[in-house]
Formats: structure tokens, C-alpha cells, sequence
């Protein structure tokens, strides 16, 4: 995993925020970047979290219906 | 304290690189110390602090072995073998033979804005690759760090990766091509050459995060849910479905006819039939209440509201809901009045069989009728047994008398028999008296011829006597008596055969009369045993069976008397309780038959009873079905369904974030190499152009027309970066697909320059490319360090003097290592490169000692 | 969506073949009048497929996609056209229906550089975009339109549904 040099950060966030949607999210996934394999907020871990909890919910829908 | 990272001084918050105090960022090597390693025996130490250090010696005298010192140092087990990516290191080895225990040690000091750093590696003696070494960093500031930390500060000074490392600082021979010809190393290399190396770290790891196949898999698991959900909504139709046609084929009742009337038609009828046979029974049981109307009213109500109701829906869906609230709540009142139903016909037949009532009695009655049939069985031959042997003796006593009086007949046959034994005997005695008198006779006159026959009759006594002188004197008892031997004779003659036949015969005859007499009275005596027996049997048959009876009869026993009466006494009291017995036996037979049909009556309404009851279950369960069937079921009314929701939102605006800075970073690298590609390509150019100095390959890279065009070209989308038209010299051709930016190296007729090249002028772009991306790798700051192992293979003398020209070139902003046999180029670097330089000449490997610099110069 | 109007659906989608999307985008224009809206302007073939002027004053411009196999492609006339209509004050959304039982309208803002042309886009991956409170809005009116006018879709076809959309009052012809 690579780190984001500052100069890019520099570079890509004025571009993230002319886009002007998620422009907060958006940074906060750039600095993740940021982060070291492995350490919680990292961004594969995220993506693992977010596939789990809707597994998770769609196993709920099912327990829930009839 | 800066996190460390690949650029971590670049990470610090957004701070410029530090400095050291010459204003220089960059990081340069001063000496690198070997011990045991490979050619290395002895510890010595090289130095490096010139901008150009040259090892010479020729072939296997040690001076890849110094360059492989240093890659070992940095960077450990990555470098050797198979992982360091080298097919000629396949079968490295770290150690020389012969090390012993004595551990490999390299130390490579550097020159760093934080001032001196020693990095040192060390393997122990029986180490094996990878496993055991120590690696340690001692920093400017004199602390030292060790293991994982230490890998950590090489990291941050750029120093973290081996591949990257082999890239962007070294030349080997054998990875010249892979340079310039295989992918990954090209675009890594060209990318860096660009100064793009971090653009295409990011993307990879943007493109790591798969944000295409994470929507693709939150898909498939909402694609597998709607599948279940479809299943789980159907299955309330198809159970009712299910349910109506088994209603009809079993039971014969058409969909028409079932709903909550039948439903409390069979409740009543399983009520009613439950109270007779309570009534039947006799017991007192609480069945539950049911309102006779339920169904019906129910029913009445659906009907009556229905037309009503859907008039008036769209009008007052309030009333409408109003209306189903009211059935909703009858159906819901007798739905549980139902359920209470059902709950309590499952548990009434074993209520009823508990309570039993009149049917309690039942079970002793049947074991009090078995046995008592039993103890008649075996009662009834003992006493027909008994009569028999009553009967018999009174026949005996009827024919032949009674014990007393054949016992008398047998005395007195038994005395008759001794008085003509007693007169036989006298008889025998008499006879043998005269015998007697006769042979006496006999004797006094006349010898007994012993020879005459036995049968020969005797003589008479008269004519024994007349042959003695005193004929007339018996000779026993002297007696005188007249004609003596005529008495004898006599005598004899009456006594002879015929009266001792005759006694015997009397005596024979009293004989027979007495065995007989005995034979009766014992035969008498038999018949009363018999008959003792039959009646003690009898006796113990019979007190047995009068404990079966209710009230066991006055039974006075009878003694049985020894000898028998001449009449029979009637005996009435056994017959009677054998009549009792059979009669209470026909009485209690009579009762369990009454019990047995209350019985089979109350297991018969039983049986209808579960009829009955799985009908109403089958009934309720239609009921539940159907409602479940008609009751819509709203997703959406779920609350694990928002759950869903906002997770599967979440997971497609993290794609989106991810596709977002995708996007934004290849445009920032596209714009980025755009930027670049000239001044890279003017750099590149000018490199290849003094490697080669212009042999068979043109020079200068920009010509008039060049420069940054975007449009599509052939097989290509997007924008596409173009060298100029007639520049001979190669660029750096960016090309933009869908899924990034491709570089390649394009000759000066915009055509892929390396397919046309022979070695040597690959490994002069290869080179040229390496110079070219170190010398920008400088400016920005960092390891500012190129090594070069054997450049010279492939190269003629011409080549070697345009290299030693590239070489000057470099060495004006970066550190260069170059190891070379001698050759050309050693000379050229010697002769024309004016930059402070040092030449180690090696001498040849020692067995002992191994490598060597056998001289030093200093320029 | 309710499982009865996934069935019409379903049942919809195997009877008109290629008119699918166009019944599906007339029905929406339907569920739109009934909904309120004061002007409606529905085009089949070229331009921004729904312009609508909503009872609160929003003026929206949708343009609308089906799909039975799970994909969407919104070409670039089709993102030109949203861009023109933003431009012209309009707030632009993708209006996308799957058909799965799980799956109902998803109504996504356009955003300039969002979503790429001549790409494929599952329904799903547009949520990153959803309008949750118009799609709470639309979506019950839809099922109530799919109902009521499903079979007449199957039957007539689009002629059948234009004359219904014909007959509200905030219909603008194109």
C-alpha cells in the first residue's frame, strides 16, 4: 500500500471539491490512504465492512419474513 | 513523530523535505563496510563519497559482489534467489564457503539531511536466508533502531522496496530489456521517468479497492435475497393451495364450504359429543365455551359489510377500515374461541380416559372375573374328582359292605383257614404217628426193605402185627389195644389220601376264601384313600374358591371319616360353592360385558372425536393460511429492510467515492505526464543521444512540431500524447486507455521504437531511461543514487565513450556507482569526466582473504 | 417493490419485448399526474424522456432506464441532454427501475462527472445519487398506476397508455 505524497493531496483535493458531492467523505477516503495495511480505518477494511453489514441485513430481511 | 510511509518525509504534515546543511535533500552514500559476504571475506570497508566511484577489476574479483553488498544491506532476502526477480541469482549465495560460524555483515553509511546513518545487516553464522537477520539503523541523532522500526525509516527514505529500488537506481545487464520491453517494468519505470511513480501507486491502490466488484457482490447477495423473498411471499399461497386440495380429495369439502361456520359447526359437534359421553361416563368435566352463532354471524357480517364496504371504499377507505376492523375482530373473537376449542379437544381423550367414571371399576372387575374362572377351572375336576371317589366308595360298601364287616369276614375267613390248616396238620400227624407205629412195627418184625419201591404200598399193620409177637401193644404208647394193627390199618385207611385230600382241600378252599376277604377289605380300604384324598383336594380347591365370592358362605368342614358309612351323608356345601362360584362368575362376566360396551362406546366417540378434531385443526390451519395468503406483505415495512437499505446506499457511495478519486487521479496524472512528457522526453533524448552518440540512432529527442497533442488514434481512446514528427531521437509516448495511462517508448517516427533495436541499443535506452528518471528523481528529492553493474556488455567503444558522457551528465545530480571490467569506459571515466571521482581497482579473488583493492585512486 | 406489481410487472416486461422500457416510462409519467404534477411532458423517442413540473415547484428532468438484466447505459446524448436541461434550470435525475422483487425506482441527481457515458451502471451503484424522499414520493403512486392500468399496458400497448396520459390535465405535448 502506497502513501499519498503531499504534493498529490494538494493536487486532488481541490479537484474532489469541485465536484462538489461527497466532497467530505471523499477527502476523509483520500486521507485513509494515508494509513498502513491492517490499521482499522484502512480503506480495504472499510470495504469489507460495508459488504458485511448489508450480508448482515439481508439476513435479517430473511429471518424477518414470513 | 512523522508516520512513516514510502514518502513519509513527504508526508510530514505537508512539510518541504528537510535539508541538510548544504541545502541538499537528497541521500548519498560514504562508505559501505563488507564482511563475509559472497567475494568478501575479511571485514573491509570501501568508500563512496564521491560523485562517481568506480570499481574495476576483471571478472570474479568481487565488484558485483561489492554492488550486491550494498542491495543486501538495504533490502535482506529480497535480493537474493529467485525473489530478487535476477534469473543469474537463482542459486546465489550470501556466504562464502568456508565462513565457518563468522556472521555476514554489511554496513552502508549514508549521508542524510538527519545527518550520518549507519545501516547495518548482520546473519548469523548458521542463519538461513531470511531467518536470523539483524537489521539495525543508527540515526543521526545516535539512537538506533532495530527490526520492524528500522525497516520503517528505510521505507521512509525511499528505501523500502526492492523492486522499486532496482527500477529507478540500478543497471544489471540482465534486466536491461525488461526495462524497456516488458510492461509493468516499462510503465514503472516510464511513470517514474515522468515523476509519476506515486500517480501510479495511488491508482493501483485505488484500483485494489474493486469498487466495481464490491457493487457487483452487494448485487448478488440483493439478487439471491429478492429470490428467497419471492419463495417466502408464494409459500402462504401455494400452503393454501396445498391445504384447500387435501380438504377436498381426504375430506371431500369443496373450498365453498369452508370458513368459519363449518369451523364452529364441528366445534359444536365435538362439544356435544363430548358431553354424552361425559354424561356416560359419569364423570364431571368444564368444556369451554363456544357462541353458537360465531360462524354464522361472522359470515353474516362478511356478506352484509362486503357490498357495502367496497361501495363506500373509495368514498371512506376509513369506513372500509372500520367495517374490516369489525369482521377482523368477530373472525379475531372467534378465532380464539376456536383455538381454545382445539387446545382443549387435543387434550380431552386423555382427560377421559384419566376420569374414567363407571369405566373405573372396569379392570378389577375383568381380573376379578379371569381369576375367578381360574380358580373354577381348576376347582371343578377336583371336585367331580371328589364326587367320583364318593361315589365309588358307596357303591364299594353297597356291594361288599363296609370296611368292619369285611374285615370280619376276612378274621373270619382267616379262621376257618387256620382250622383246617390245624386239622390237615393233625390229620398229617396222625398219619404220621401210625407211619410211625406201623414202621415200629415193621422193625420188631420184619426189616424194611429199603430196596422195595417208595410206592409200593405198605404193608398193613395187620399183617405187620401178625407178623410180631405182641401184635396187640401199640408200640408208642404201649397201650393195649385189641386188633391193633387192624386200627392201624384202619386208621390208616381213614386218613389216608382220601381224608388228607379232603383236609387239603378244605384247607385250599379256606385259603382262596381268605385271600379273597383280604383282597376285598383291601380293596374297601383303597377306595376310602382315594377318597380321603379326592376331598382334601377338594377342601383346599374349595376354600379358594370362597374367597372369590362376595360373602364367603358359613362352611362348616366335614371330617372325613375313615371308614365309610354304610350310607353315603350327602355333602351340599361344596356343590354350593362351586354354584356360587359360577354364579358370581355369570355375574361378573355379565357386568364387564355391560363396561366392555360402555367401552367400546366411549372409544368409538373418541375415535369420531379425533376425527373431529383434526378437521377443526385442519379448518383453523386453511383459516391461518388463507389470512397469511391475503395479508400483503410490505418490504418495505420491514425494519430490517431500511437496515438493508442504508447499508447497500452505504456500499454504492463508497463505489462512488472510490470511482470519484479513480477519476480525478488519473486526470491529475494525466495532466501531470502531460506536463512532463516534454521536458522528460528532452531529458531521455538527450541521454540516448550520448549513449549513442549518434551511431545508426538519431539524436536530439524534440523536434519542430512536437509537443502535447491529444486525439485518438488507432486502438486507442481518450488522449494521446505524440512525439513530434521528424525527431529520430526516442520519447515517451503517453497513451490513454479505459483503464489508464500506457507509456511506451516511440523513435522519432512515431512508431514503438524498441522492436527495431539491436542489444546495444537497447541497453543504451535503457540506460538512457534509468538516467533519465534518477536525474528527476534528484530533483525532487531522495535517494539521489544510481548503480550500475557492467554497463559496458554490448557496448563498442563508441557506445562506451557516449556512456561515459551520460555518465558525467548524471553524475552532476546524482551519487553514481559504477563496477566495469576494465575497459573504454573506465578509461573515458577517468580521462573526461570532470567530477570528483575515485577508481577502486580490485585485485584477483584469494582463496583466504577473498576480494581485494589492490589500488586506489583518487581524482 | 410489492410483490403483486413485481408480477405485473414481470408479466409486462415477457408480453412487450422491446416496448418494456417505453410502457414502464409511460406508466411513471402516470404515477407523476397522479401524484399531482402540474405539467408533464413525456417524449418516446428523441430528448430528455420526462420533464416535470412538481406541486412544490421543482421542475425535474428524468430520463428513464430500464433493465432486466441488471445493467443501465446512459449514452451521451442522454447526458447531454440532462446537461442541457440543468442548464436550463431543471434539476436532472437518472430514473432507473430493476426488476427484481427487491428492487424499486431509484431516482439519482445527475452530477457533472458522476457517471460516465457508454459505460454500464447497475441500479445499485446509482444509489450513490438517490433522491430517497421523491423516491418515497413516486414509488407508491407507480405501484397504484402498474395496478390499475398494467393490464391496459399489455393490452394497448403505448397507444393505450398515451390516451390515459392524455387525459390529465398537466400533459404537455412535446
Amino acid at each position: 500500500m502506497q502513501n499519498v505524497p503531499v504534493f498529490m493531496r494538494e493536487d486532488l483535493e481541490p479537484r474532489i471539491r469541485s465536484r462538489g458531492l461527497r466532497v467530505e467523505e471523499r477527502l476523509a477516503l483520500l486521507a485513509t490512504l494515508l494509513t498502513e495495511p491492517g490499521e482499522p480505518t484502512g480503506p480495504l477494511d472499510r470495504r469489507e465492512q460495508l459488504l458485511e453489514a448489508v450480508r448482515a441485513a439481508a439476513r435479517k430481511v430473511r429471518e424477518a419474513l414470513p | 513523530m512523522p508516520r512513516p510511509g514510502r514518502c513519509g518525509r513527504l508526508c510530514r504534515d505537508g512539510a518541504a523535505p528537510e535539508r541538510d546543511a548544504g541545502g541538499s535533500s537528497v541521500i548519498r552514500p560514504l562508505w559501505v563496510e563488507v564482511q563475509e559476504f559472497r567475494g568478501w571475506r575479511a571485514r573491509r570497508r570501501l568508500p563512496l563519497d564521491r560523485r562517481l566511484t568506480v570499481i574495476v577489476g576483471e571478472n570474479r574479483c568481487g565488484k558485483s559482489s561489492t554492488l550486491n553488498a550494498i542491495e543486501w544491506c538495504l533490502f535482506g532476502a529480497a535480493v537474493e534467489k529467485a525473489a530478487s526477480g535476477l534469473g543469474e541469482r537463482a542459486d546465489w549465495e550470501v556466504r562464502p564457503r568456508g565462513a565457518g560460524d563468522s556472521p555476514t555483515e554489511v554496513t552502508l553509511a549514508l549521508a542524510t539531511p538527519e545527518g550520518e546513518v549507519w545501516v547495518r545487516r548482520r546473519r548469523p553464522g548458521k542463519a538461513k536466508a531470511g531467518k536470523g537477520d539483524e537489521l539495525s539503523v543508527r540515526r543521526g541523532d545516535g539512537t538506533t533502531l532495530t527490526g520492524q522500526a528500522a525497516e520503517h525509516w528505510l521505507a521512509g527514505q525511499g528505501l523500502g522496496d526492492w523492486e522499486t529500488y532496482r527500477r529507478a537506481h540500478c543497471f544489471h545487464q540482465e534486466a536491461a530489456r525488461q526495462r524497456v520491453l516488458e510492461k509493468p517494468d516499462r510503465s514503472a519505470i516510464l511513470a517514474g521517468l515522468l515523476g509519476l511513480g506515486e500517480d501510479r501507486n495511488l491508482r493501483d491502490t485505488l484500483a485494489g479497492l474493486k469498487a466495481g466488484a464490491l457493487v457487483r457482490e452487494v448485487d448478488a447477495v440483493l439478487t439471491e435475497l429478492g429470490a428467497d423473498v419471492q419463495k417466502a411471499l408464494s409459500r402462504p399461497r401455494q400452503q393454501l393451495v396445498a391445504l384447500e386440495q387435501r380438504l377436498l380429495t381426504q375430506r371431500g369439502l369443496e373450498r365453498w364450504q369452508l370458513g368459519p361456520a363449518l369451523e364452529a359447526e364441528v366445534a359444536r359437534r365435538l362439544l356435544d359429543r363430548a358431553r354424552r359421553l361425559a354424561e356416560a361416563l359419569g364423570v364431571s368435566v368444564t368444556l369451554p365455551d363456544v357462541n353458537p352463532d360465531s360462524g354464522a354471524s361472522i359470515n353474516a357480517a362478511a356478506t352484509g359489510t362486503a357490498t357495502a364496504t367496497i361501495a363506500t371504499a373509495n368514498a371512506s377507505i376509513n369506513a372500509a377500515a372500520t367495517a374490516m376492523a369489525t369482521i377482523n375482530a368477530a373472525a379475531t373473537a372467534t378465532a380464539n374461541e376456536l383455538g381454545a376449542v382445539l387446545q382443549w379437544a387435543g387434550a380431552w381423550p386423555g382427560v377421559v380416559r384419566a376420569s374414567a367414571g363407571v369405566l373405573r371399576d372396569l379392570p378389577a372387575l375383568r381380573r376379578r372375573s379371569g381369576s375367578l374362572a381360574s380358580a373354577i377351572e381348576l376347582a371343578a375336576p377336583t371336585e367331580a374328582a371328589w364326587r367320583t371317589a364318593e361315589a365309588t366308595l358307596t357303591a364299594a360298601v353297597a356291594s361288599g359292605g363296609d370296611e368292619a364287616l369285611r374285615a370280619q369276614g376276612h378274621q373270619e375267613a382267616e379262621a376257618a383257614l387256620a382250622e383246617a390248616e390245624a386239622a390237615l396238620k393233625a390229620a398229617h400227624a396222625l398219619v404220621a404217628l401210625l407211619r410211625d407205629a406201623q414202621s415200629v412195627l415193621s422193625a420188631r418184625s420184619v426189616p424194611v426193605d429199603r430196596s422195595v419201591p417208595a410206592d409200593r404200598p405198605e404193608p398193613s399193620a395187620q399183617s405187620v402185627l401178625a407178623a410180631q409177637s405182641a401184635p396187640e401193644r401199640c408200640p408208642v404208647c404201649e397201650s393195649v389195644v385189641p386188633d391193633l394193627p387192624a386200627h392201624i390199618d384202619a386208621a390208616l385207611a381213614s386218613q389216608g389220601s382220601q381224608t388228607l385230600k379232603g383236609l387239603t382241600e378244605v384247607r385250599d378252599q379256606r385259603r382262596a376264601a381268605r385271600d379273597e376277604a383280604e383282597r376285598a377289605l383291601q380293596e374297601l380300604r383303597g377306595i376310602v384313600r382315594r377318597r380321603e384324598l379326592a376331598w382334601s383336594a377338594w377342601e383346599r380347591q374349595r376354600k379358594d374358591l370362597a374367597q372369590h365370592l362376595p360373602t364367603p358362605l358359613p362352611v362348616p368342614v366335614p371330617t372325613p371319616t375313615p371308614t365309610p358309612q354304610p350310607t353315603p351323608v350327602p355333602q351340599p356345601l361344596p356343590a354350593d360353592v362351586l354354584a356360587a362360584a359360577n354364579a358370581e362368575r355369570a355375574r361378573l362376566a355379565a357386568e364387564v360385558r355391560r363396561l366392555e360396551q360402555v367401552e367400546s362406546a366411549r372409544d368409538a366417540s373418541l375415535s369420531d372425536h379425533d376425527a373431529d378434531r383434526l378437521l377443526l385443526k385442519d379448518l383453523r390451519d386453511w383459516a391461518l393460511a388463507s389470512q397469511a395468503a391475503h395479508t400483503p406483505v410490505e418490504l418495505d415495512a420491514l425494519p430490517a429492510w431500511a437496515e438493508l437499505e442504508k447499508a447497500v446506499d452505504e456500499a454504492a457511495a463508497y463505489a462512488a467515492d472510490v470511482e470519484c478519486l479513480e477519476e480525478v487521479a488519473r486526470e491529475a496524472q494525466a495532466e501531470r505526464s502531460a506536463a512532463r512528457v516534454q521536458e522528460v522526453n528532452r531529458t531521455l533524448g538527450d541521454y540516448f543521444a550520448a549513449i549513442t552518440a549518434g551511431v545508426g540512432v538519431g539524436s536530439s529527442s524534440v523536434g519542430p512540431g512536437s509537443g502535447t497533442r491529444t486525439g485518438s488514434g488507432p486502438g486507442t481512446s481518450g488522449s494521446t500524447t505524440r512525439p513530434g514528427t521528424g525527431a529520430r531521437g526516442v520519447q515517451v509516448h503517453v497513451h490513454r486507455t479505459p483503464k489508464g495511462l500506457d507509456y511506451q517508448l516511440w523513435d522519432g517516427s512515431g512508431e514503438p521504437a524498441v522492436p527495431v533495436m539491436n542489444q546495444a541499443a537497447i541497453n543504451a535506452l535503457s540506460l538512457a531511461a534509468l538516467f533519465a528518471q534518477a536525474e528527476d528523481a534528484a530533483a525532487r528529492g531522495g535517494l539521489a543514487w544510481v548503480v550500475l553493474d557492467d554497463p559496458v556488455q554490448s557496448l563498442d567503444e563508441a557506445h562506451q565513450q557516449g556512456l561515459a558522457e551520460a555518465v558525467r551528465r548524471l553524475s552532476e545530480r546524482c551519487h553514481v556507482l559504477v563496477a566495469a571490467v576494465p575497459s573504454p569506459l573506465v578509461e573515458r571515466l577517468r580521462t573526461h569526466v570532470p567530477v570528483e571521482r575515485r577508481f577502486l581497482f580490485l585485485g584477483p579473488w584469494q582463496e583466504e582473504s577473498g576480494s581485494n583493492v589492490a589500488r586506489e585512486e583518487v581524482l | 417493490m410489492r410483490i403483486e406489481v413485481h408480477r405485473r410487472l414481470q408479466d409486462l416486461a415477457e408480453r412487450s419485448g422491446q416496448e418494456y422500457g417505453k410502457l414502464v416510462q409511460k406508466l411513471l409519467a402516470i404515477a407523476l399526474c397522479e401524484y399531482g404534477a402540474t405539467r408533464l411532458t413525456e417524449r418516446s423517442t428523441q430528448g430528455i424522456d420526462l420533464e416535470v413540473e412538481l406541486p412544490d415547484g421543482r421542475a425535474l428532468a428524468l430520463e428513464v432506464k430500464t433493465t432486466i438484466t441488471g445493467e443501465v447505459t446512459f449514452g451521451r446524448k442522454d447526458i447531454q441532454g440532462l446537461e442541457a436541461r440543468a442548464a436550463q434550470g431543471l434539476t436532472p435525475y437518472f430514473a432507473v427501475l430493476g426488476l427484481r422483487l427487491v428492487d424499486d425506482w431509484v431516482l439519482a441527481r445527475y452530477h457533472p462527472g458522476e457517471v460516465q457515458p457508454d459505460r454500464a451502471y447497475s441500479p445499485t451503484r446509482l444509489r450513490a445519487y438517490r433522491d430517497a424522499p421523491l423516491e418515497r414520493l413516486v414509488g407508491p403512486r407507480f405501484d397504484d398506476v402498474v395496478t390499475r392500468y398494467g393490464q391496459a399496458a399489455i393490452e394497448g400497448g403505448q397507444a393505450a397508455l398515451d390516451r390515459l396520459l392524455h387525459g390529465y390535465a398537466c400533459y404537455a405535448p412535446a
